[in-house]
């Protein structure tokens, strides 16, 4: 597809485009739980380093060299570590933004 | 200690013997699915234990997350697959596909399920304490 930029492909249209949008139209909302979104994203990486180590490790998952930057830190690819942050913070915000969406139909 | 270092020595504890397990026990072709359920199954116990009726009450948004993920794995899981960007190694996984693997339906609505649980339960205390 784009040679090694294909997960950044990737994280852009998925996870990045969608952050954006959610953070342009709530704003004030994440502005008033960033502490909840860095706790959820500080969790992330807790769980997420050592499971992502293990499985590279003992070949649960892998990935090819010619779809990633080749810039690794502690056995994972840079990406990976967007890949965790971001999905994290994508998934914090969809939450949040449907619990103001239910309390304000109570 | 705080609730708060508690909570973080817990799921230390919990990672670091969820590693241990699967580092020195071989699960073959069970290994991606009994991953899921041990790293992502883990938290979600933890959460459910100690904050069940706040969960509850916010059980609505936790299956809508839910349903999104699984939308989003089936179609971002099957382009990240035809793209190359990753794959799975045939001998640790089922080998049931429904584009994706199928172990990737449930990793998504385990580890979603539990990034909605801990912002619900966050979010609740950043309430608490801006209230008081």
């Amino acid at each position: 597809m784009v040679g090694q930029y294909t997960y950044i492909l990737w994280l852009t249209l998925f996870v990045w485009v969608p952050i954006i949008l959610m953070f342009s139209y709530n704003r004030q909302l994440f502005h008033r739980y960033k502490g909840t979104m860095v706790y959820c994203i500080r969790g992330a990486l807790l769980f997420s380093i050592p499971w992502d180590f293990w499985a590279i490790k003992t070949h649960v998952w892998y990935f090819p060299s010619d779809r990633i930057i080749g810039v690794w830190f502690f056995g994972l690819p840079l990406e990976e570590y967007f890949f965790i942050v971001f999905i994290t913070l994508e998934v914090s915000m969809l939450t949040l933004i449907l619990i103001k969406h239910f309390e304000s139909k109570l | 200690m705080n609730i708060h270092q508690r909570s973080l020595l817990i799921n230390i504890v919990i990672v670091c013997v969820v590693f241990a397990v699967l580092w020195f026990i071989n699960f073959g072709t069970f290994s991606y699915i009994a991953s899921i359920l041990l790293f992502a199954g883990a938290p979600i116990v933890h959460l459910w234990a100690r904050d069940r009726h706040l969960l509850d009450r916010h059980i609505k948004v936790i299956f809508w997350i839910i349903i999104s993920g699984l939308v989003a794995t089936l179609i971002c899981e099957t382009i990240a697959l035809k793209w190359g960007i990753w794959g799975y190694y045939s001998d640790s996984v089922l080998g049931i596909f429904v584009g994706p693997a199928i172990e990737t339906f449930f990793f998504s609505t385990l580890a979603f399920s539990a990034i909605a649980g801990a912002t619900i339960r966050m979010a609740h205390i950043e309430d608490h304490n801006r209230n008081k």
